[in-house]
């Protein structure tokens, strides 16, 4: 059987295209999602690669239990 | 593709979207090691509410502070996994930014901080919430 994952995507103070001056459209949105990929975690490390540890990098790939990205 | 059958694909598209129904054993099959591409869905009963499809733009958008996706993913096993996102765009105004934090089964696994899509067609985690979350047979 499959894993079964309720996904949410929670946007903070959505904007309209009216509000950002794209149209006359007044609905807030947020993401346009084209397409959804799941991927098992790659952790190996190329040679001559840099791994910078910050928030949003594709460095937490490389995280274990017991770290937080603060 | 010629402009009469994109066309033809896009109005498909709106009628399938058109109609979908929500119910609670419906949800969008990603397996592992592929790409599900939105426009191609033969129905889209797994999104829930939040969304909103335009007719002339390929992609789903997000409305409204919250947009609920009901994943099955299929061929994982003991391992950490990410989803990983296609954007086509985020609605801002040249100076702003969007903050997007993205929820499984409940539990915070991305926040992203953006103004452009690049930025944040990025990946979900899976590792934080796999022992309690994901459901395995």
């Amino acid at each position: 059987m499959p894993a079964e994952i309720d996904l949410s995507f929670v946007i903070e103070e959505p904007k309209s295209p009216a509000e950002v001056g794209w149209s006359a459209d007044e609905l807030p949105l947020g993401i346009l999602l084209r397409a959804v990929a799941l991927q098992k975690v790659d952790r190996f490390v190329r040679a001559g690669e840099r791994i910078v540890f910050t928030e949003g990098s594709s460095a937490e790939r490389f995280l274990g239990e017991g770290v937080v990205v603060a | 593709m010629t402009r009469r059958m994109r066309r033809f694909a896009r109005e498909r598209r709106l009628a399938r979207w058109a109609a979908r129904r929500e119910a609670a054993d419906r949800r969008l099959h990603v397996r592992v090691g592929e790409a599900v591409e939105l426009d191609e869905l033969s129905d889209y009963d797994a999104f829930g509410d939040g969304w909103v499809v335009y007719p002339q733009e390929a992609g789903i958008w997000t409305e409204g502070s919250r947009s609920e996706l009901a994943l099955a993913l299929e061929g994982v096993g003991e391992s950490d996994y990410v989803i990983a996102l296609s954007l086509g765009s985020i609605c801002v105004g040249r100076e702003g930014l969007l903050r997007v934090e993205a929820l499984a089964n409940g539990e915070r696994v991305a926040t992203s901080t953006s103004a452009t899509a690049n930025r944040i067609g990025a990946s979900i985690g899976l590792r934080r919430c796999r022992r309690r979350s994901i459901s395995h047979s």
